[in-house]
């Protein structure tokens, strides 16, 4: 996906809760962030890779 | 004016960096904010080395490792000899493309032979169609899925990299640096990512790099997003997130059992974790216990009023909270259009004493104010926040602390805070008791965090005793009047701030203000320099005389009010002016109360007549 296409606050939101789930308990949110920039990221990378 | 940008990496890089960025931004000097200014490696190590004074290979490798630190200020690109390092002036260069998908030349010229038109009438007509009928413009097939699109004349797709071809001679200004004329092949980056804020991201350096440079904006930007979450996936107290889904309800009749719990068996606020043990019964060594407590916060916030700060979730029913604190002297919004001065920048109570300072020693020193005094009101100045508990919960508005006496231990008080939000300030009540049990209008208190961050203490300088007669509002009366009586002062006292007989006296020429009267600062100033200011005018022309700290002195028997605020209000006025030459004497023409005052029927009462 090109970043141009990536929303901050909406793409990958159900990749983001699927890392809250896993988790298990409540996290603090700069953890969150830190995963929300990961997937981001992988989002940004597979399309480039493709 | 250029911005200029932050460099990373350690200090000699940050230094090497941001001089390599000063000597490109020369060269730049007359170049657009966001045009490349391109330098080699190579020119650049002739241009360091001797004035660094090591040899070259050294220099290189300094920097290398000064762009390397900071790969999003200087792209680096190669042309097979050397390496070539693009910036801006503004810092960070981003390729500019042009959006010629839909240019006129491009529809008009490209292709060079169009598809043939099987009807030509149905996208061209001589005959003016009649109004207000719109027919449908035909477009062909080939212009929808078929047609190229072109950028400086190369065609791509929407997806492929972009490749522009700069052929740009960059100018130096430095002898020692020779010109570079090269063929740059810029690439679309596809892994920046814009925040709401326009805060653009590279998701693709390390997450260290990323956070360490924009951390506190992706994470407010993720919290104002799961907040505003459509389905409202997340569930978020404090700093805390979770799946909404997995974290559990309370039933009704569990909501009824602690509602009862804190307002007739408690009657104070009750931490989450008294809730848990003492009404549902949660085993605090459970393995779920910080999931039951994060449940328990979340779903109360529907129902309670969370009066807690940071390390103390303290919850109350609106009824209990009414009661803290409660002071019927005051309404709500006259008090808050006190304080609004505070967070329109008028807030001056780090003049003297930096945050930085009142956090690592703990504690604030406090002069209290006759109006502070006499309400139990203390303004929420950046002073006191610096030490105070900071709210949880986004839009808090309110906390309950416990302040203690530090030469009084078995004395406490519950105090209701009101947090400042938006343009409106905050403020802290119910002080009332305290402030008249211990303290005089005037006394300089110290208030200090303990280890519990919901409780503070109030300490004092002892004195030896004396009597003074001080300013006090006699309600006893259907109407408030100001009066003096004797008051013991235990305490270190701002001796300007003291009300006495000598400072306020003529107070009482003045008329009784209710509170929402008060609000009008200019009415006030207008009536303090009436009573209280030595006439330079004359009759036709009344102007009065007070000097700056007076005027500060009085207006606070009055009101919450900055010196900052106060001499922004005398800069505005119209009738007052500065008097030169002297020591913050302000001179004020005041019209209409003097006439008021001359013919002694106005709003003025006379004491003595009473």
């Amino acid at each position: 996906m090109d970043g141009k296409q990536i929303t901050f606050g909406t793409t990958g939101f159900d990749e983001l809760l699927e890392a809250l789930r896993e988790a298990g308990e409540p996290q603090d949110i700069a953890w969150l962030a830190e995963r929300y920039i990961e997937i981001l990221r992988k989002l940004a990378q597979t399309e480039e890779q493709e | 004016m250029t911005t200029l940008p932050t460099f990373a990496g350690t200090p000699a890089e940050r230094t090497l960096a941001e001089q390599i960025h000063e000597v490109m931004r020369m060269q730049g000097h007359f170049f657009a904010s966001d045009a490349p200014i391109q330098q080699r490696v190579s020119h650049l190590v002739t241009f360091f080395a001797p004035r660094r004074g090591g040899d070259e290979a050294t220099t290189h490798a300094e920097i290398n490792a000064a762009i390397n630190a900071n790969p999003e200020i200087f792209v680096q690109t190669s042309d097979g000899e050397d390496i070539i390092i693009t910036t801006a002036r503004t810092g960070v260069y981003r390729a500019r493309v042009a959006d010629t998908k839909h240019s006129l030349q491009a529809r008009l010229y490209e292709p060079e032979h169009p598809l043939p038109l099987d009807d030509l009438s149905v996208v061209m007509t001589t005959t003016r169609p009649t109004m207000p009928k719109i027919d449908p413009v035909y477009v062909s097939d080939y212009w929808l899925s078929d047609a190229p699109t072109t950028v400086d004349g190369i065609e791509h797709t929407d997806d492929a990299d972009v490749d522009i071809d700069t052929d740009a001679t960059v100018i130096i200004t430095d002898t020692n640096v020779a010109p570079v004329k090269t063929s740059l092949h810029m690439h679309r980056d596809t892994t920046r990512v814009t925040l709401p804020q326009g805060i653009t991201i590279d998701v693709a350096l390390s997450l260290d790099h990323i956070m360490g440079l924009h951390g506190e904006a992706i994470i407010s930007a993720l919290r104002s997003s799961i907040e505003k979450d459509p389905i409202k996936r997340f569930a978020v107290f404090g700093n805390h997130v979770a799946d909404e889904h997995e974290v559990r309800s309370f039933s009704k009749n569990e909501i009824r059992q602690i509602t009862e719990y804190i307002e007739n068996e408690q009657q104070v606020p009750v931490l989450d974790s008294d809730i848990l043990v003492n009404v549902l019964r949660v085993n605090p060594r459970a393995v779920d216990y910080e999931r039951q407590r994060f449940a328990l916060n979340y779903r109360l916030l529907k129902d309670l009023e969370f009066v807690g700060v940071a390390g103390a979730n303290l919850w109350a029913t609106r009824k209990l909270l009414d009661k803290i604190g409660a002071n019927k002297r005051i309404k709500a919004a006259d008090m808050a259009a006190f304080v609004n001065h505070l967070e329109e920048g008028f807030d001056d109570s780090l003049t003297v004493t930096p945050a930085a300072t009142i956090q690592q020693r703990g504690s604030v020193e406090h002069k209290l104010t006759f109006f502070e005094w006499e309400y139990g009101i203390l303004p929420f100045n950046n002073a006191l926040a610096a030490i105070l508990p900071a709210p949880v919960i986004n839009r808090q508005g309110n906390a309950v602390l416990t302040f203690e006496m530090v030469q009084h231990g078995h004395y406490a008080v519950s105090v209701n805070v009101r947090f400042p939000a938006g343009t409106r300030g905050g403020w802290i009540q119910g002080f009332d008791e305290l402030f008249r049990e211990w303290f005089v209008p005037g006394a300089v208190i110290t208030i200090s965090r303990t280890n519990q961050p919901n409780v503070l203490t109030i300490g004092y300088q002892e004195v030896d005793d004396r009597i003074e007669q001080l300013l006090y509002i006699d309600d006893s009366k259907k109407k408030s009047k100001y009066a003096f009586a004797e008051m013991r002062v235990t305490s270190t006292v701002d001796e300007d701030l003291l009300p006495t007989q000598a400072n306020v006296g003529r107070i009482r020429k003045i008329k009784f203000f209710e509170i929402s009267e008060r609000k009008n600062i200019h009415t006030l100033l207008e009536n303090i320099f009436m009573g209280f200011g030595e006439e330079v005018g004359s009759k036709q022309d009344p102007i009065y005389r007070l000097g700056f700290e007076q005027l500060f002195a009085v207006m606070s028997v009055y009101r919450t009010v900055t010196r900052k605020y106060l001499l922004h209000v005398l800069d505005e006025h119209e009738q007052c002016k500065r008097v030169n030459n002297t020591n913050g004497m302000w001179d004020c023409r005041v019209d209409l109360v003097v006439n008021e005052r001359n013919d002694n029927t106005g709003g003025f009462y006379d004491d003595e007549e009473e």
